[in-house]
């Protein structure tokens, strides 16, 4: 089904120092527990399936190979270091594979007629539409919409880790937010939810 | 109401679970993992190889070049108690101690410093065994009358013999006689008396002792706990992640000053000073950060002597170090977006303290200056602080240090 949601405390500390101690016991477990999470943080990234799949082995080899330098937080602290890893990961995929350059050339990015502000009901759209809509929205678009929305970057951070323009980084999120909105109307008028 | 969905959104998504994508995966995943365990161990081990054989190949070849260079009095006087007990022929205030082995000939330059010894009557046989010496002697220029320093130092009675010590020594400043019966067989250098020595040193951390090479080690900061960790709040949060994860911590480099009290034979305390310098960068095809740290601290060590020799000396050393971070910068460079470029000052709250342990290796070039070597292992303690440096990012490592040890004598 899943990854347990409430994982104590001493779980993860106790997980986090056995991987270090070389324990592959528990490299296995944190690989079960956690990969379907971030495999979803992965794919909301990265639309193609391989790409995603190289960027989760090389983020669980980076995750492995460096808890020992882990300093446990709090509950969620693991997690939460595990996320970023991906996150970074991914985005430096996308960097490396030119996918963002095109960020800022006029013409490349896709017209998107302006929302005429209805309600969204996100709530009535299964989260696995939701998250098929965000992966399929252009490279530009749904890198920002994460960091943005999902990662609660400012725009002066997004683009100076994207190397765009502050502007162009609100306006990619403003194109994202109207395609995904309009998609999610469509789906709760076509299947009745 | 725009803002609430994507809210609702984030927060449902943040729970969102991809099952199945990776199924097949473990078993790449754990093959590379161990494949770079093994690579690191590897080049850890290599790299500590090196380096203790580098140091141990500095030191003996120092300590070899001053026992060559003081061989040669050595030899000199290892030859002139073998041949002869007999004292040199003096001015008559000497009483001579005949034990009826005659003089060699002794090479004019180890008595250079010692005034011409006059003829005097004396036993025949005696006489004529010393002539080549007296001949040897006259052709020394006339100076002060005191004897070298090293070849006294070298022929120091221990001090269970004082007064045989002085008589010999007054004797033998006052007509230039040298009793070769007075002296030890092999002349060797002692260590000094004096209790207190100080030292200069360098130190190394050449690896991690760890499973992971803990680059990117410590829990990420967000964009606005960035600007808190590094006290400018105004400052354009750089790639947080990106350069947090990745940052190559560069090997510190460090250097100190310490005393060394002497308590007994077996330990001797240590306190001092040292600088620490620690370097951090990390660069890709979009941006460049570098973090240069300094910090100064107070080593304290209690050093246990294990073995006392002829000229090395082994011992076990333990300790802690209380270090301050004085001075830090951060600077990160967006070649594509130049008004983006971010320089911040680098605080951190608090100590950052650690222990070490040692083997430790002295090798005693002159009675006054050994050289030394400390290979051991150190481990950093988690100040709690969210700096990330080589600290946070190798807290246990081997090190190694190299210094010499100045004992001044009486």
């Amino acid at each position: 089904m899943g990854a347990p949601r409430n994982t104590s405390c001493d779980d993860e500390q106790a997980l986090a120092q056995s991987i270090a101690q070389g324990n592959a016991g528990a490299m296995r477990l944190l690989y079960d527990r956690y990969m379907p999470l971030l495999a979803s943080v992965c794919t909301r990234y990265i639309a193609d399936d391989s790409d995603a799949k190289d960027v989760l082995q090389d983020s669980f080899v980076s995750i492995f190979t460096s808890i020992g330098g882990f300093t446990y937080k709090g509950e969620g602290s693991l997690r939460a270091w595990m996320t970023r890893i991906v996150v970074n990961k991914a985005i430096n995929s996308l960097k490396k594979s030119m996918r963002l350059s095109q960020i800022e050339t006029p013409g490349r990015v896709p017209d998107v007629p302006d929302d005429d502000g209805g309600d969204v009901e996100a709530g009535r759209v299964p989260i696995d539409v939701i998250h098929g809509f965000i992966r399929q929205l252009p490279d530009g678009y749904r890198t920002v919409f994460n960091m943005s929305v999902i990662e609660h970057r400012s725009h002066s951070e997004i683009a100076a880790t994207l190397g765009i323009k502050k502007e162009t980084s609100a306006s990619q999120l403003h194109r994202a937010k109207a395609v995904l909105a309009r998609q999610i109307r469509d789906y709760v008028n076509t299947h009745d939810c | 109401m725009d803002n609430d969905w994507t809210k609702d959104l984030s927060k449902r998504l943040e729970e969102h679970r991809l099952d199945g994508f990776a199924a097949g995966m473990w078993p790449d995943i754990e093959k590379a993992v161990l494949a770079q365990q093994a690579a690191k161990k590897r080049r850890a081990r290599l790299v500590w190889f090196r380096r203790t054989a580098v140091a141990a190949a500095a030191a003996a070849a120092v300590a070899a070049v001053v026992w060559l260079s003081n061989g040669t009095g050595d030899v000199a006087r290892q030859v002139r108690s073998a041949v002869s007990r007999q004292p040199v022929a003096s001015a008559g205030t000497a009483q001579p101690v005949a034990n009826g082995v005659g003089t060699a000939a002794m090479p004019a330059a180890t008595y250079a410093h010692r005034p011409a010894v006059p003829q005097q009557p004396a036993d025949k046989k005696a006489e004529s065994q010393s002539q080549p010496i007296l001949a040897a002697s006259a052709a020394v220029p006339s100076e002060a009358a005191t004897v070298p320093d090293t070849v006294l130092a070298a022929g120091r009675q221990p001090a269970s013999k004082p007064a045989k010590k002085k008589a010999e020594s007054s004797n033998a400043r006052a007509n230039g006689a040298y009793y070769a019966a007075s002296e030890p067989a092999l002349s060797k250098p002692r260590h000094s008396e004096n209790r207190w020595s100080v030292g200069l040193y360098a130190f190394n951390s050449p690896s991690k002792i760890s499973l992971g090479d803990g680059d990117g080690g410590g829990v990420m900061a967000s964009g606005k706990l960035q600007d808190a960790l590094y006290g400018d709040a105004n400052a354009v949060a750089p790639s947080i992640g990106v350069a947090d994860v990745e940052m190559h911590h560069k090997q510190p480099v460090s250097f100190g000053a310490t005393v060394r009290y002497k308590m007994n034979r077996w330990l001797s305390v240590e306190a001092g000073l040292a600088y620490t310098y620690l370097s951090a960068d990390y660069a890709d095809e979009y941006m460049s950060c570098e973090q240069r740290l300094h910090y100064l601290g107070v080593p304290v060590k209690l050093n246990c002597n294990l073995y006392s020799g002829h000229r090395v000396d082994v011992y076990v050393t333990a300790g802690t170090m209380a270090e301050k971070l004085v001075s830090g910068r951060r600077k990160t460079v967006y070649p594509a977006a130049p008004s983006h470029n971010v320089a911040t000052d680098v605080r951190e709250g608090g100590l950052q303290w650690s222990v070490k342990g040692a083997l430790g290796l002295a090798f005693n070039a002159t009675p006054s200056m050994a050289v030394y070597v400390e290979p051991g292992v150190g481990h950093y303690i988690d100040n709690g602080t969210r700096v990330q440096n080589f600290y946070k990012s190798s807290p246990t490592c081997f090190n190694l240090l190299v210094g010499i040890r100045f004992t001044p004598t009486h």
